[in-house]
């Protein structure tokens, strides 16, 4: 695999307390996520036999496409707010 | 508080569910089984699509956050107006455009992710990283604090480290 190793290991030894945060914290208000996590917890755990639902594999995927849509949006629409201020102030200057 | 806590942990938890399929499929013996997938729909074509949104939302999410913390440099005086910093906003800007389009491709239900759909990530990453590089080449020079460029530069290692996954399964 190409990725950074480390920072992989370090996410991963990380993992049990990022978990347990997001069931506590993520339980009211991220119910999405919520989902992810019972999903994850399963899939770290070493047997063979774990499995995850097609639908949950759908819902979680486009929950996180609409995530993504949303925050791309929101780069583009604050970026381009930006250049405009700078053209306006060269403008003025 | 809570709200940024938890806007903050949405991008680990996220990282965290693409890293964990990601090793889980490279190891045979813990791969999971995806039930009730309608006929035709193989696993890695499940899996590599659920890898994919997971990726496009880390990077949508990191992407917006490190415009955040620039603008903010650029409020406090730290990363000037100038043409560091325009060429800087340009770059997140043209992220963003190229994250709409790949999450329209990427829309399509698994059975979908076939060459089309991984020739879009493949070129997502591709540009992405090029505008990466342009922003450090040209951009991040500008920021005259040395701890808010390291700062920056962790947003720009984590979108990096989403980008490689993307070409793993894009192959």
């Amino acid at each position: 695999m190409k990725m950074n190793e480390d920072k992989l290991t370090q996410i991963l030894n990380e993992s049990n307390l990022v978990m347990t945060l997001a069931v506590t914290i993520g339980g009211e208000l991220v119910p999405v996520i919520e989902g992810a996590i019972a999903e994850v917890k399963k899939l770290t755990t070493d047997n063979s036999s774990e499995t995850i639902d097609y639908q949950m594999v759908l819902q979680i995927g486009a929950a996180n496409l609409a995530a993504a849509e949303s925050s791309f949006e929101d780069v583009m629409s604050k970026a381009q707010a930006e250049l405009d201020r700078l053209d306006n102030t060269n403008t003025q200057g | 508080m809570l709200v940024t806590m938890v806007r903050n942990l949405r991008i680990y938890l996220v990282l965290l569910l693409v890293m964990t399929m990601v090793s889980v499929s490279c190891q045979k013996n813990k791969q999971p089984t995806v039930t009730n997938t309608p006929p035709g729909v193989t696993q890695s074509e499940v899996q590599n699509w659920y890898i994919a949104t997971g990726i496009l939302q880390t990077v949508a999410d990191t992407t917006d956050k490190g415009l955040d913390a620039i603008i903010n440099l650029n409020r406090t005086g730290i990363f000037p107006d100038g043409p560091a910093y325009k060429q800087t906003i340009q770059s997140f800007k043209a992220i963003g455009q190229l994250g709409i389009d790949t999450k329209k491709a990427m829309e399509n239900q698994p059975q979908k992710f076939g060459t089309p759909q991984q020739d879009q990530l493949r070129n997502f990453s591709n540009q992405v990283s090029t505008e990466l590089q342009k922003l450090t080449a040209s951009g991040l020079v500008g920021i005259k604090d040395e701890a808010s460029k390291a700062r920056i530069n962790t947003f720009i290692s984590l979108i990096n480290s989403s980008l490689q996954l993307a070409s793993t399964i894009a192959q």
